[in-house]
């Protein structure tokens, strides 16, 4: 865990912490809050928003809202980064009450697709992130994706309630493996599944979501590595 | 467990013993490998094995076992139609398990002719063959003796093939005192590609090994010794042109230590108590082969660990000769891969996800004689097979693609019943019935995308596997006198739960290129066939033998069963005298057509002959003997592989093969 920024506000210190260093993809970003005396904070709202500033426009991307997270005596959020920082900029507003602070974040790119945008047949568009969890190790590993639905430029709400197929391939290969699980619905845009990766090394995670009867992605994907 | 226990049977029968040749027991086939200056009877000279001749050779001139090929090394002796799992193979009763996904290191190849006494071979399970169902091979290792006449005595040789250039050479030494004794032994063995008929080069075909052995023996007293034995065999850059890939090495190092005691008076004759501990590392190397046909580079080590022990007791009570056994081992087998494609991270997966067996067996054998006519041989064995996964990454790698349960255990056991008839001092006649059962091996329950080049097919293991059942009845008679020997038997063998691999469309590959995925199942096959022997000695010195072995195998849909053999017959006619001998030998193999194409993927052969032509000679000196040998394998160079051969791949065309052996 590494401490990223520290930001002041009029009533609140505020510690922001990362377990790794930003890149494009699903990022954990943990808060500590403390009250102008030093005493710990655990009942206060904390907001979360990314924005990319391309320069003529800007654009923000999926946010998971801090929360407390008791064993870790911490608020625990995230933010999509759907692109790298490249030649533009990444800012995280944070806001506590009526404040808002922005912290510039220099976010690398990945070797690795851990996150993408995919455009429905319906029109809309859907960002898939995967959610860092326990390392992968060959057999069969829980992971966690994050579903939201593009709205508006600067909207990206949660998208629950999809019916999500899943299967895995390895692309240098062409061949997938047995025994996985599809991706459940577990509330605020998260889907648990098991994969089962017969060996370690490049991995295509293929999703096919739907709303109701309606196709929505024939073949959106993800690939990772270990 | 507790209920085995108990059930322990008192009435332990005798291992048949080879008292006299009459009496000599008609199951088992006793290869005795020269080793010493002292010359036996020149009639006997060609039945026992020459020490330079390699192990592969003495087990395919056995009649009943057949070879399968994959190159000029390390075949795999299936015995009628039996193999793998389904046979057990053991040196000096020693169990132990080769590291190969591939079956490119049967335990054949770690054991050369200079360091065993004999190769003990018996059909059928039941009996010494204890829970299997094919039969055992066991590979009995060199005893160091006590006050031999000579105190240091031994061996040098030298061997060397045409074909393949291929040269040897041995040596053992023998110290031999009143209360310790030693035995030292080694070879070289090194060949470069073999030619088929024509002088067509089979590449990839090459090999290179050493083995070195040591036996030490020490009296406590008359009737107490121990004994040490290490075995060492290294092998090294070895060809499989069968196959897609060669072995960069493959490393055994075996080791025992028993306590021997005999007993002079009271029911127990003798006693041995052996702990043993081996270890096998084995390695696959696609390095030396064009890169047009290796489209992923991949590493594929393996090892496999075993240690054991047996306790084995001989007695007598009235007319009952005992044996009785109690034995165990833990086995560990670990394989992986590493997959290098041109881009991309290395992919590595366990293709034997770290299995481990315990087993335990109580064997119980008796020979009781009726008289002068009636043997009445009987033995049961019970075992305990317990079967799991030592490591977590073993564990979750089973689970994803086996659902494997965490501990597979259960009983084993087998009944053998065998009487026998001499109706005078030429005829005897044998029957036997036995109920036997053999565990799935590791590989059969946990193996993971183990790519099969006989037909194609990637094959999974299946945790669920229910235990081999076989009832198999046999019967024969052999007539021998002064002039003529004759001996026929007929077997037929009726298997449940027959392990094989059946195609299951819904998983996909892992190997590329593999035509789809097998997975180990139960089901049921039959299996029956004969042998013939005879022989007729004409005036002093001339013997014309023959040998003749067919088998005949229907799966549960009486469709062929792939890797039978078909007819084959070898033929001598020789000339033996005190110093020297020299010998025709006709071999005839039978076309296979007897096959199934959409099943498994066997297609037919076509049958062919050999002639071969060898001699030797015996030179006597002061106290140290000499033996010549010449050869000419397949005078005609034919062009021909056997039923057998993966791939097909075409067998050696003509070879002259030298070779010489001092014994001092």
């Amino acid at each position: 865990m590494t401490k990223f920024e520290q930001l002041v506000f009029s009533n609140h210190k505020l510690d922001v912490f990362v377990e790794k260093m930003p890149a494009t993809g699903y990022q954990k970003l943990f808060f500590k809050l403390s009250n102008n005396d030093g005493s710990a904070n655990s009942n206060t709202t904390i907001s979360l928003k990314a924005i990319m500033d391309m320069g003529n426009m800007q654009h923000s991307s999926p946010a998971v809202q801090p929360a407390w997270n008791a064993d870790m005596k911490m608020y625990e959020g995230a933010v999509v980064f759907t692109m790298p920082s490249g030649d533009y900029h990444w800012y995280l507003n944070i806001t506590i009450g009526n404040e808002t602070k922005q912290v510039l974040v220099n976010v690398a790119s990945t070797p690795t697709k851990l996150t993408g945008s995919f455009k429905a047949t319906n029109g809309d568009a859907y960002v898939i992130s995967l959610v860092p969890g326990k390392a992968f190790t060959p057999g069969i590993n829980d992971f966690t994706i994050l579903v939201n639905r593009k709205k508006s430029m600067m909207e990206f709400p949660a998208a629950d309630g999809l019916t999500i197929q899943f299967n895995p391939e390895m692309p240098s290969m062409s061949h997938g493996s047995p025994n996985n699980t599809d991706p459940v619905n577990i509330g605020n845009g998260y889907y648990r599944g098991k994969v089962n990766f017969t060996m370690s090394g490049d991995w295509r995670l293929h999703f096919k979501v739907s709303l109701h009867d309606e196709l929505l992605l024939d073949d959106a994907s993800l690939d990772i590595t270990f | 467990m507790g209920l085995f226990l108990t059930c322990l049977v008192c009435a332990i029968t005798a291992h048949p013993q080879t008292d006299s040749f009459e009496k000599a027991p008609v199951q088992l086939k006793e290869i005795f490998i020269q080793s010493t200056a002292s010359v036996p009877d020149f009639k006997q000279i060609r039945q026992s094995g020459n020490i330079q001749k390699g192990t592969d050779n003495i087990l395919e001139s056995v009649n009943g076992i057949q070879m399968i090929r994959r190159g000029n090394y390390a075949w795999e002796a299936t015995m009628r139609g039996f193999k793998d799992g389904q046979i057990n193979q053991t040196i000096d009763g020693m169990s132990i398990f080769g590291a190969c996904t591939d079956k490119m290191d049967p335990i054949s190849s770690y054991i050369e002719p200079a360091n065993l006494k004999s190769i003990d071979i018996h059909f059928g399970g039941g009996n010494i063959s204890g829970n299997s169902i094919g039969g055992n091979i066991d590979y009995k290792i060199r005893q160091p003796q006590f006050g031999m006449s000579k105190r240091i005595s031994g061996l040098a040789g030298a061997g060397y093939q045409s074909n393949g250039n291929g040269r040897q050479i041995l040596s053992a030494i023998n110290y031999s005192g009143e209360k310790f004794a030693l035995n030292i032994n080694g070879i070289y063995k090194k060949s470069d590609n073999y030619r088929a008929s024509a002088g067509k080069e089979i590449t990839y075909s090459q090999y290179e090994k050493w083995n070195a052995g040591i036996s030490a023996k020490y009296a406590f007293n008359p009737h107490q010794s121990v004994i040490v034995n290490y075995i060492h065999d290294d092998a090294n850059h070895v060809g499989y042109p069968a196959l897609l890939m060669d072995v960069a090495f493959a490393r055994a190092d075996i080791f025992s230590i028993a306590l021997q005691q005999h007993f002079s008076a009271g029911k127990i004759s003798n006693v041995e108590t052996k702990f043993y501990f081996n270890t096998i590392h084995h390695a696959m190397d696609d390095t030396h082969r064009p890169e047009s046909e290796v489209p992923v580079h991949m590493d594929m080590p393996g090892r496999s660990i075993t240690k054991g022990f047996y306790s084995q007791q001989k007695l007598q009570f009235g007319n009952h000769h005992l044996s009785t056994k109690i034995s165990g081992y833990q086995n560990q087998l670990h394989a992986d891969m590493t997959m290098y494609s041109k881009e991309g991270t290395p992919m590595y997966m366990l293709t034997i996800p770290d299995a481990q067996r315990y087993y335990l067996e109580f064997q119980t054998a008796d020979r009781i004689e009726f008289g002068d006519k009636l043997e009445f041989n009987s033995s049961v064995n019970f075992a305990y097979v317990r079967s799991s996964l030592y490591s977590e990454a073993g564990k979750k790698m089973a689970d994803g693609v086996l659902k494997a349960p965490q501990v597979t255990a259960g009983p084993l056991g087998s009944v053998y019943l065998n009487p026998v008839y001499r109706f005078d001092s030429s005829l005897t006649a044998f029957m036997q019935v036995a109920f036997s059962m053999r565990s799935p091996t590791l590989q059969e329950m946990y193996g993971i995308y183990l790519f099969n080049r006989a037909d194609g097919f990637d094959y999974i293991g299946n945790p669920y596997s229910k235990n081999e059942q076989s009832l198999n009845f046999s019967a024969g008679a052999r007539f021998k006198n002064k002039r003529f020997t004759a001996s026929t038997k007929g077997y037929y063998y009726s298997i449940f739960n027959y392990i094989m691999g059946v195609y299951n469309k819904d998983l996909s590959v892992m190997t590329v290129g593999a035509k789809g995925v097998k997975q180990y199942q139960n089901s049921y096959a039959q299996i029956m066939g004969g042998e013939l022997e005879g022989s007729v000695r004409i005036g002093k010195n001339f013997l014309f033998k023959t040998q003749s072995a067919f088998n005949y195998g229907i799966d549960a849909d009486h469709d062929a069963l792939p890797l039978m053999a078909p007819f084959k017959n070898i033929s001598f006619l020789s000339f033996d005298s005190r110093k020297y001998g020299c010998e025709v030998a006709g071999i005839f193999s039978a076309a296979q057509a007897h096959t199934n194409f959409d099943k498994y993927g066997e297609t037919s052969s076509s049958g062919y002959w050999l002639l071969n032509i060898s001699a030797h000679q015996v030179l006597l000196f002061n106290k140290t003997t000499m033996r010549l040998n010449l050869a000419i394998e397949n005078v005609f160079d034919k062009e021909y592989y056997d039923h057998l051969d993966v791939s097909k791949i075409l067998r050696m065309g003509r070879n002259i093969n030298v070779q010489c052996t001092f014994f001092f």
